[in-house]
């Protein structure tokens, strides 16, 4: 069953209709906070009041963009109100040299090599690093960022969930694509 | 550095990156990246870096939580009102969420309001002075002004009305005589003929030319 059934089946009254919502969106909402928040309980909770504001005004849903996108838009502005009650940031010197240099060359930095080949199943950590810089990106980057990259919106969507044009969340990834890799280096030296 | 000529670059550079730019607009990048070193960099790094961060893996806490998450949202979604008995804003209804007309709409009715707040409030003009009646009176021609004259003598009265007028007993009074109103018997200190002595008669009758 599509999301569109199941919201007209909530709003007639079917509550088990929003849980199958649930269930289908718990996972990559849960993503895409912790990559914002980057805490458990925190998440946990954002998550969950995610879906009791999506509930609520389920009825205000207009179509406009899907109901992941809408989803993201409210989990993002939840997330907002908990990155203005307090702002949280890694420190390059809390990572390894060692890590950063495996993030580095993930990232193409070293002659061109494969990320993949090196970062593969069973690799040294290098993939929380990258998402430990991600998190010391500027909320708004952090945002397009996770929208793109980890929850797979497209453009277009993210700038209805951010409420931006479609051209400033592209500036706003390549700003923030472009402060990573220069992270990465000044990591390096 | 800012390389300014190189900002209306930034958006096609993600579309390269993701495959998605076509035609004129690709051409036009690629013109850029072969004499712009430092975007042909960025470009670079916007295709592998994305690639890596993909294959992070998703943060899980395991079936556990996700069970009980479900559970505690299905919980609070049963004590909650069904979401189709809110009612909705009106602005909503009316589709202005995000309407372009939200705004100016919202300024139109504050400037309406105003308006008639002002009117309410307004003092009713005041009568035209003396010398605008006068003003008004120059412009006329003559024959409206001999019509104006004809009306004016109307709303005088003519002798006769003057006549038939009755003035009140205090104007006549006043107009009188002081003898003329004791003659009349009407000054309240007026002595009366009774009230005086016999001395006071034969004088009073000796001054007038005798009475008694």
């Amino acid at each position: 069953m599509d999301d569109a059934a199941l919201i007209r089946g909530t709003l007639a009254g079917r509550r088990e209709d929003f849980e199958i919502l649930v269930e289908r969106y718990q996972k990559p909402l849960y993503g895409f906070v912790h990559r914002l928040v980057r805490d458990d309980a925190q998440t946990a909770d954002i998550v969950q009041m995610t879906f009791l504001h999506a509930y609520t005004h389920l009825g205000q849903f207009a179509g406009r963009a899907s109901f992941k996108t809408w989803l993201h838009q409210i989990a993002q502005n939840e997330c907002r109100a908990a990155h203005r009650r307090g702002r949280q940031t890694v420190s390059l010197d809390e990572m390894s040299e060692a890590s950063v240099h495996r993030a580095r060359v993930d990232a193409g930095h070293s002659g061109g090599t494969d990320p993949a080949a090196d970062g593969g199943p069973g690799g040294s950590g290098w993939r929380p690093v990258l998402e430990r810089l991600v998190a010391r990106l500027p909320f708004r980057q952090r945002t397009v960022v996770a929208l793109r990259i980890f929850s797979d919106l497209p453009f277009a969507d993210i700038a209805l969930a951010t409420g931006t044009s479609e051209n400033a969340a592209k500036v706003n990834y390549h700003h923030a694509i472009t402060r990573l890799r220069a992270w990465l280096r000044e990591a390096d030296r | 550095m800012m390389r300014w000529r190189c900002r209306g670059y930034r958006a096609l550079a993600v579309d390269c990156a993701e495959g998605t730019l076509r035609g004129r607009q690709r051409a036009r990048l690629e013109r850029h990246l072969a004499q712009c070193p430092a975007c042909a960099d960025e470009l670079e790094g916007l295709r592998h870096l994305p690639t890596a961060l993909k294959t992070a893996p998703m943060p899980d806490p395991g079936e556990e939580f996700w069970r009980h998450q479900r559970q505690a949202i299905g919980r609070a979604i049963r004590n909650l009102p069904e979401p189709g008995t809110q009612r909705e804003p009106a602005w909503q209804f009316a589709g202005l969420q995000r309407s372009a007309w939200r705004y100016p709409l919202a300024a139109t009715v504050a400037l309406l309001l105003a308006v008639l707040a002002y009117r309410m409030t307004e003092r009713p003009p005041p009568p035209p002075a003396a010398e605008d009646a006068a003003a008004a009176v120059a412009t006329l021609d003559p024959q409206s002004l001999v019509a104006l004259r004809e009306f004016m003598e109307s709303l005088v009265p003519h002798d006769d009305s003057l006549a038939s007028a009755a003035p009140d007993d205090e104007t006549v009074l006043a107009a009188l005589p002081v003898e003329d109103v004791i003659d009349a018997g009407v000054l309240p200190d007026a002595p009366q003929a009774r009230d005086l002595s016999d001395e006071e008669l034969d004088g009073l009758g000796a001054l007038v030319g005798g009475i008694g």
